[in-house]
């Protein structure tokens, strides 16, 4: 069984720039092991085989685009190892809106975590206001990864989602990782797995 | 735990069952001392501390002012079969409060989020949060459950921590988001309404508001939560009953049981066994169905009020599939609930020693009882809300006991041949509504499986979507 590796990745951008079309397209093409996700579509995972021979599962975090929910995106945001930010290459405003998602990410969530701009509706490049050169440039001054993809052709998508998986630290133990996905500020129980994990690690049986 | 004789040799999954049984045990003893809103009601008192039930108070009359918060203002899109859907979605979230365990609370909350992607399926709207996340909030601000708060921090605390990732982490996530949303939100977060509408809508809810509510914030700014007055514990809601622990009861439905093949019934037994009722629903849920009973057009209601006594189709997938779907879905189960004119069987709730809601009930009709064969819980499977209707099982004595019903037909007088061709194209409808609506919130739900579920329920959508929600829910 090769080693599989479990990353929280949000996703954000502004409503009508296909972030949900961009997610299904991933989930639901060429890999085999989709399942229908239990609830709905707002979360759903997909796993993607890299040729090292680990995988990497995605959890991924649809979140709502409209401005009046931009406040609600830090409790979505909260421990993502990872952020596709989605435009629309044919609206430029869609970028500005990215733009100030980046910021938000880069002051406000985890330090380590990756980010990729991403450019959808490639398919339509004759509306295209947004140019390649300018948002590839945008990306590099900040660091991001970058591409574009056409929810509705599905071009380019598989390959910024492995290219994230690829980038991904593989070092924490999978379940370690995993379980970082959830634990907010809310959480001011008492943790009974506590001292179990501090004395011998995720393996060791509790003895209560 | 591991480590016990038990354990020690079982595999994983049913360690993982164990450990789910013991949270629920543990959970179950030790709920008046965990759930805040209960311990508040300890007696001798024992101290509070968290300040979960002032933040209760404060959401929950800021959801009060906002009752007139309707879908356009946030943008979400009408149609046929909405209220209906939007119904159920509140329904299974006002169950939070009936269950005790941390897991129960947390189904709860998911279950909800399920009728809301059926929903948005039936609305053939794209899948996704730009959608989910308006509706999620239409149905907390309509719901209004108790204590949300209290409840959503219970599971936070208590439900294994493993358990609260992936995908139950990102639907409790999203409720907190609906929940800070409503907390926050003025004119500007809603659309389709100017700042004075706006600020007239909450001055008349404030109008409204019981006397007992303290001083209410000025529209447009955020609750500020006031200091804790002595007198904030008192205020609160008389206890609603909580008798969460019943999820262990089993419960029979009232299925005739020569129709259906032994597997069938197996099936029927293992979900009845795990559903229990969501009593402390019901009253609101009757409130609401009076509402919508009266915002029905006469004519359209008294035609629907007289299908029950008619025989019901049992071929599945006519043409009039397609017609049904336009029609709201919901209505033969609406204009069931708040029937006066069902004669109460005097002992029907002997035997149900877990049921202390006071709510109102409509009781279950009688003709229902010689077919429930069997299972001493029987009482139990006539439980009221679920109860609405068996149609098949209707029989023409009954019709004059209905008279105070019928009476709203628009005209006695027509001929009953037509009247009951009528009766049967309608009831038809219903029928394929609800099998439309079923295949939308479980795609991927076998269709004979809820053909089945939908027989057995006697064509009730709302108790159909129950039975089906705790089979998927097991899976």
């Amino acid at each position: 069984m090769s080693k599989q590796f479990q990353f929280k990745l949000v996703l954000l951008g502004e409503s009508a720039v296909g972030k949900s079309s961009l997610v299904l397209r991933f989930v639901k093409d060429q890999f085999d092991d989709y399942r229908e996700s239990t609830i709905g579509a707002a979360f759903l995972t997909q796993t993607v085989a890299l040729e090292d021979g680990t995988s990497v599962k995605f959890e991924i975090w649809d979140t709502a685009g409209q401005e009046r929910y931009k406040s609600s995106a830090p409790m979505y945001y909260r421990n993502a190892n990872c952020a596709v930010v989605v435009y629309d290459i044919t609206q430029s405003a869609s970028l500005e809106k990215a733009r100030s998602w980046i910021r938000e990410l880069q002051r406000q969530a985890d330090p380590s975590i990756i980010i990729a701009l991403c450019g959808n509706k490639s398919d339509l490049a004759v509306r295209r206001q947004v140019s390649q050169e300018e948002a590839k440039k945008y990306a590099e001054e900040e660091g991001l990864m970058w591409g574009e993809t056409s929810a509705k052709s599905g071009e380019g998508v598989n390959e910024i989602f492995t290219e994230i998986a690829k980038k991904l630290p593989k070092t924490a133990p999978p379940s370690a990782r995993a379980g970082g996905a959830r634990t907010g500020a809310a959480r001011t129980g008492v943790d009974l797995n506590k001292q179990a994990t501090a004395t011998g690690g995720q393996n060791e049986p509790c003895s209560c | 735990m591991r480590e016990a004789d038990v354990w020690r040799n079982v595999s994983e999954a049913e360690f993982d069952n164990a450990m789910e049984g013991m949270e629920k045990l543990v959970m179950n003893r030790l709920y008046d001392y965990t759930f805040t809103p209960q311990v508040a009601r300890m007696i001798p008192p024992r101290p509070i501390t968290s300040d979960d039930l002032e933040r209760d108070r404060v959401l929950s009359q800021r959801i009060a002012l906002f009752g007139w918060v309707e879908p356009h203002h946030l943008d979400i899109p009408e149609g046929p079969g909405f209220e209906g859907f939007l119904m159920f979605a509140q329904q299974e979230l006002l169950k939070i409060n009936h269950y005790k365990a941390p897991r129960d609370k947390l189904i709860c909350i998911l279950n909800s989020c399920k009728v809301i992607f059926g929903l948005i399926r039936h609305m053939h709207k794209e899948e996704g949060a730009d959608s989910f996340i308006p509706i999620l909030i239409c149905v907390v601000l309509k719901a209004n459950p108790d204590h949300l708060l209290s409840n959503v921090e219970f599971i936070n605390r208590f439900r294994n921590p493993t358990k609260l990732q992936s995908e139950a982490g990102y639907y409790l996530s999203s409720l907190m988001g609906a929940v800070s949303f409503i907390e926050t939100m003025d004119h500007t977060s809603l659309s389709n309404i100017t700042q004075e509408e706006f600020e007239r809508n909450v001055e008349e809810a404030i109008q409204s508001l019981p006397r007992t509510s303290p001083p209410t914030p000025s529209p447009g700014t955020p609750v500020v939560e006031g200091p804790n007055s002595p007198g904030a514990s008192s205020a609160l809601p008389p206890p609603s009953s909580h008798t969460g622990e019943e999820s262990a009861q089993p419960l029979s439905l009232p299925v005739p049981t020569q129709a259906f093949s032994e597997d069938a019934r197996r099936l029927f037994q293992k979900t009845s066994d795990t559903i229990s009722k969501p009593l402390s629903a019901i009253g609101r849920l009757l409130a609401e169905a009076e509402e919508s009973l009266a915002s029905l057009a006469p004519l359209d209601f008294a035609k629907e009020s007289d299908s029950p006594s008619s025989s019901r189709p049992q071929t599945p997938g006519s043409d009039a599939q397609h017609a049904a779907q336009q029609r709201a879905p919901y209505k033969p189960r609406v204009r069931r609930v708040p029937s006066p004119a069902v004669p109460q069987a005097p002992h029907d709730w002997d035997g149900m020693p877990d049921e202390t809601s006071s709510r109102p009930r409509p009781p279950p009709p009688p003709t229902n009882r010689p077919l429930a064969i069997g299972p001493s819980q029987q009482p139990r499977a006539q439980a009221p809300r679920m109860q609405l209707l068996v149609p098949e099982l209707q029989t023409p004595s009954r019709t004059p006991q209905r008279t105070p019903h019928i009476s709203r037909a628009p005209s006695p007088s027509l001929d009953l041949a037509g009247v009951q061709a009528e009766i049967d194209r309608v009831h038809e409808n219903a029928t394929n509504a609800s099998r439309e609506t079923l295949k939308q919130i479980f795609p991927t739900m076998d269709v004979e499986v809820m053909e089945l579920v939908l027989e057995a329920n006697g064509g009730d959508l709302g108790r159909s979507i129950e039975a089906l929600l705790e089979m998927s829910s097991g899976t």
